[in-house]
């Protein structure tokens, strides 16, 4: 089951735990935009790193202590 | 799962897909398939820090200069696709010792290519100053960097060669970038005997960092002759309290590691834990000073597990080795542990991380025990976590739920 592509985002708002809601609600609107065009989602293979062309959340864990 | 089947079906046709939880694509139309490669580059092996439980192996200085760079860059850039987006991040060591005109020549000559890329810098923070802030600003590079929680559990840990601890200073650089708007790439905490102590000290010192993304790095140090890990039942223990604060926290911090995890149970997503994916060394590379390519920065300095060198040989040769072959095969092929074979929670863990063990690619992460403490848990409490909506509780009493 796809969770994030059953329910809406005004039904994700009623998920309890706020970590996992905004998970979801993020995913969503992720899904949104990219129906509507937008290629900036990485949704090809598995990265540690998710960024748009307007933000970067990377975190480089791989491997490494920093 | 074959992406690359997906990838060469669609390519060109202006869509995207993803993977369901019961593994069907859905096709998402108008948008590209992106595929990316990571590239650590290990730009130096000296660090300027003694932390306590770096897994640096090295004994001699090794720094790879901009020739290297150069020569790295293009052998990659003609090997892989032209839509293949490069994620460079500079590492160590610690990458800042390589200097301002390092990284003003490399970043000049990536101005110049065509290839998509994005790059970031992991770096101890002490060596930050206005110039590096500019350099990496003006090349819109990510800076992240490590801390581990509160000055106390810190500066246990990641500390000066003279003893002292690095808390403030990169407390102070972290200031200073917020206040330079440059662009940041969140933190990465090390879990390690210090800071496992309590779930709820470390979370609490923790919480002045909410809005950036939090990842975890597990302590794991191997040598010839001996192993640092953490006790897996404490690990477990520690992850499971942490996960119980985190989800039910009205302001929850970013943690990446329990996120993704989520976002494995739920099928929202494709896993980007490298930890927890089903095909890390499809998407990673590490590559040193010297050439010599691995899967990520914890084989670095274990030659066995090297790839080969990629100054002087031929990349498809590396691309192809026999130990990438191996880590690819111990999913398709079922190479792995009759253990992780019958696990229950092997849809979410994919058998871990093959860099915590010495004894082949076929045994258990070192902190199988531990891992399934905290999965065990949270498939426990994900139905009652998520069922608040009619929907949602007609889909749980649903065959379509038994993954969760």
């Amino acid at each position: 089951m796809e969770l994030a592509k059953e329910i809406t985002v005004e039904q994700a708002q009623g998920i309890s735990s706020p970590a996992i809601r905004s998970l979801v609600v993020e995913h969503i609107s992720q899904k949104e935009k990219i129906r509507n065009g937008d290629s900036s989602h990485i949704i090809y293979g598995y990265s540690k790193f998710t960024h748009s062309k307007t933000s970067c959340t990377c975190t480089c864990v791989v491997g490494g202590l920093g | 799962m074959d992406w690359d089947k997906v990838y060469k079906a669609y390519d060109g046709k202006r869509c995207s897909a993803e993977l369901d939880l019961m593994g069907q694509i859905n096709i998402l139309s108008n948008a590209k398939i992106v595929k990316t490669l990571n590239v650590l580059l290990i730009g130096i092996s000296k660090c300027n820090l003694a932390c306590n439980y770096c897994y640096c192996r090295h004994e001699q200085m090794q720094i790879m200069d901009v020739k290297s760079f150069i020569t790295i860059f293009n052998k990659l850039n003609r090997y892989f696709a032209s839509d293949v987006e490069f994620h460079l991040v500079f590492h160590g060591g610690e990458p800042l010792l390589l200097g301002k005109s390092f990284y003003r020549v490399v970043f000049s000559f990536l101005k110049g290519q065509q290839r998509a890329f994005h790059t970031s810098i992991q770096t101890n923070l002490t060596l930050l100053d206005e110039e590096f802030m500019s350099i990496f600003t003006a090349n819109n590079c990510t800076v992240g960097t490590s801390i581990d929680g509160s000055k106390l559990m810190h500066d246990t840990n990641r500390i000066y060669k003279d003893g002292r601890g690095t808390y403030d200073d990169v407390l102070r650089a972290v200031n200073a970038l917020e206040a330079d708007e440059a662009p940041f790439g969140g933190f990465v905490v090390t879990l390690n005997d210090t800071n496992i102590a309590s779930a709820e000290n470390l979370y609490d010192s923790l919480r002045c960092f909410r809005g950036a993304s939090i990842g975890f790095s597990i302590v794991f140090k191997s040598t010839d002759t001996s192993e640092t890990i953490l006790d897996s039942e404490q690990l477990g223990g520690f992850l499971v309290d942490l996960f119980d604060i985190w989800v039910h926290d009205d302001s929850p911090l970013r943690l990446t590691f329990f996120e993704n995890i989520i976002r494995n149970c739920l099928g929202i997503n494709l896993c980007p834990e490298c930890t927890f994916s089903k095909q890390c060394a499809d998407n990673f590379l590490a590559i040193n000073a010297l050439g010599d390519v691995f899967t990520c920065c914890d084989f670095e300095g274990m030659q066995k597990f090297s790839y080969g060198n990629i100054l002087s040989s031929d990349f498809q040769d590396i691309w192809e080795s026999p130990i990438r072959r191996a880590l690819l095969d111990r999913l398709s092929k079922r190479t792995i542990s009759q253990e992780c074979c019958e696990c229950e929670h092997f849809d979410i863990c994919n058998s871990g991380c093959m860099a915590k063990t010495t004894r082949g690619f076929s045994d258990r992460d070192c902190y199988c025990f531990a891992y399934r403490m905290l999965f065990s848990h949270i498939r426990g409490q994900l139905p009652a976590l998520i069922a608040c909506t009619h929907r949602i509780s007609e889909a749980l009493a649903g065959d379509e739920m038994k993954n969760i």
